[in-house]
């Protein structure tokens, strides 16, 4: 989407015309899914955390800037969601601890996307980026799957572009290694972290 | 993405990663209702804003023309005086 085509959108967007909306739905609901789908390893929340964004950007749409960039805005939004489920879900972890011992726990079930991932190829980059910590799997996502330039990425990710920079470096340093070690030891012990 | 990283060998390995996909009939649905939404929040903003908008509209030209109405008596009143003075 050239940025003309974008700064247009944007002012319908503004104007509250749903053909606008069907426009930039099409163009991110996919990407969207699967920055939330990577980021969070759960299918259902992912879904859970998209449809919270489209939702926003409905609330919103009135309110956004003249040059508002949609995907870094789109981003930025998913990402918070996605930050407060993590802190809600901390919180519920923590006072589901003391209920620990009432309840049978085992490992959970194998997710769907150990199904997705078709071949032992992608299998296998999909769990050392799994195993990232949150910050470097989200710098990764943003610079080189979705291709956002480091200073959109640093915008999504409230930081500045010099420091998205070093992330994203010492996440890809980071991402080699471990996936060097996955050839040496297999996927045992990075499973072992994502969970 | 800037040239320096477009051909790094881990990032391409990373972009190799099937791109996961939503489910579609969860997607429409919402979408739809988003849509809606996003209709219904229209129309409301119109009929709270049409009041507003017809006095925006209105309020030029009733005073342009009580401006002229005032300079249309004033030069008639003028007129007529000078009408009786040189009677």
């Amino acid at each position: 989407m050239d940025r003309d085509a974008e700064l247009q959108l944007v002012e319908r967007l503004r104007a509250g015309e749903p053909d606008a909306f069907d426009v930039v739905h099409a163009a991110f609901n996919g990407r969207l899914y699967n920055f939330l789908a990577r980021l969070s390893n759960r299918r259902e929340v992912a879904e859970d955390l998209l449809e919270e964004t489209w939702l926003r950007l409905v609330v919103h749409a009135r309110r956004l800037d003249r040059d508002t960039r949609l995907g870094a805005w789109l981003f930025t939004v998913a990402r918070h969601l996605h930050a407060s489920y993590c802190r809600s879900r901390l919180l519920e972890d923590s006072h589901a601890a003391g209920l620990i011992g009432l309840w049978p726990y085992g490992r959970p079930a194998p997710s769907p996307f150990d199904e997705v991932e078709a071949s032992e190829t992608h299998r296998r980059i999909a769990t050392v980026l799994a195993s990232l910590p949150l910050a470097y799997r989200e710098a990764l996502l943003l610079v080189s799957v979705e291709g956002l330039r480091h200073a959109e990425a640093a915008e999504v990710c409230g930081v500045k572009p010099e420091a998205m920079r070093q992330r994203v470096s010492r996440a890809r340093a980071l991402f080699a290694r471990r996936l060097a070690d996955t050839d040496a030891r297999g996927l045992t012990s990075l499973n072992e972290r994502t969970i | 993405m800037t040239p320096f990283d477009t051909d790094d060998p881990i990032f391409e390995r990373l972009k190799q990663l099937p791109l996961l996909t939503p489910d579609r009939e969860r997607s429409d649905r919402h979408r739809s209702r988003c849509r809606t939404r996003l209709s219904r929040n229209r129309r409301h903003r119109l009929r709270a804003n049409a009041p507003a908008e017809f006095m925006r509209s209105a309020v030029g030209p009733i005073v342009f023309a009580a401006f002229c109405l005032l300079y249309v008596v004033g030069l008639v009143t003028t007129a007529l005086r000078l009408h009786q003075l040189f009677q």
